[in-house]
């Protein structure tokens, strides 16, 4: 599968991430096989870079973790901390901002953008 | 046979500057993740090629993992963030900062031996084992000191022997005198910091003050050479 554009993604893993974690504790496969599932397959990361998003996500105090020792080795578990869920408030807000700017700009707001569309593609053709 | 080589990834966290909390964590994560996604391949029947690429696909590829990881300065350490100020310009500060203590301390010793109305074996004893102190066991000392910071951080060794090399030259050029006060001739002091730069005299006329600037910087080099040589602290990556 083809990975998401990396600069456009950009605060996104931040956003999934402390949603995901607010309902359960999860460990970082855990968390991939819940990306992928949520978001059906639609955005696809590699994987190893989650653990450097939590981490910074846990030292900004964003989230906790808790080691569980596991078939025979230990297992970190990540939960969204009462800090971590206000930022998630603050990155929906955002995210709701921009989305519905840009869905604006490509539908609602151009009435006759369809049109100018065609004339743009077929002058490019 | 594992995808990655997680002793080198983990290396080149720390090497990088993360955190040993963190990068050994990295490490710990990333292998219990790769068993998982090996389960994976077992279950879909893919061969060890298949299952390899599969895997490299999955995670990522070290380089880009370090990247990531490398790009949050949160999860850096100290050193790892400001190398110069830790590693250079810290060992100096703080040798400065000793000096002056203990000039301050030397000129309270010697004032306290004027004011006495006889000649205090005392006194003399403190200033010769400050002098010594300062001219001979401070530098090697602190060149420890930043050596063992360096090794226990897997720093990259540039920033370190830089400050190594300065604070050796900074701390082996002094040159204290004193005479503490008796019935005859009132006490002085004096302190010195310079090279002679003449090697060959110093062979020449061993046991002078050439000689002894000389023996200073080779003592606080070869301790700081001894030490990356011979302390190579433990890091885990199977566990955290």
């Amino acid at each position: 599968m083809k990975k998401t554009n990396a600069a456009f993604m950009s605060g996104v893993p931040e956003l999934l991430l402390l949603k995901l974690l607010m309902h359960r504790e999860m460990y970082g496969y855990e968390l991939v096989k819940a990306i992928q599932a949520s978001t059906q397959s639609q955005i696809d990361l590699a994987e190893g870079v989650i653990y450097p998003a939590l981490h910074s996500l846990e030292q900004k105090g964003l989230l906790k973790s808790r080691k569980v020792r596991t078939e025979g080795r230990t297992r970190v578990y990540y939960r969204t901390t009462a800090k971590g869920i206000t930022r998630l408030d603050q990155l929906n807000s955002e995210w709701e901002r921009v989305s519905s700017g840009i869905n604006a700009v490509l539908s609602r707001l151009m009435p006759n953008w369809t049109e100018l569309d065609r004339d743009a593609r077929s002058s490019h053709a | 046979m594992p995808s990655m080589n997680f002793d080198l990834l983990l290396r080149r966290l720390l090497n990088g500057g993360v955190r040993r909390r963190y990068a050994e964590r990295t490490v710990m994560e990333l292998r219990d993740h790769h068993d998982e996604l090996l389960k994976d391949c077992e279950a879909r029947n893919l061969n060890a090629t298949q299952t390899r690429n599969f895997i490299r696909e999955k995670l990522g590829s070290e380089d880009r993992l370090v990247q990531e990881t490398l790009a949050r300065n949160e999860l850096l350490s100290l050193p790892g963030r400001y190398p110069k100020l830790v590693y250079v310009a810290a060992p100096l500060l703080s040798y400065v900062a000793i000096i002056l203590v203990l000039v301050v301390l030397l000129a309270a010793v010697l004032q306290a031996g004027l004011i006495g109305s006889t000649p205090n074996a005392l006194h003399d004893r403190a200033m010769s084992s400050a002098s010594f102190f300062l001219e001979y066991l401070l530098t090697p000392l602190l060149v420890v000191l930043w050596c063992l910071l360096a090794k226990l951080n897997y720093s990259v060794l540039r920033w370190p022997l830089l400050g190594i090399l300065l604070l050796s030259i900074v701390g082996s050029g002094w040159d204290i005198n004193y005479r503490i006060a008796t019935e005859e001739a009132t006490a002085s002091w004096s302190l010195y910091w310079g090279y002679a730069f003449a090697p060959f005299e110093a062979i020449q006329k061993p046991w002078d003050d050439t000689f002894w600037q000389l023996f200073r910087l080779i003592l606080a080099l070869a301790a700081g050479a001894l030490t990356f040589s011979y302390y190579r602290p433990e890091f885990e990556s199977q566990s955290a």
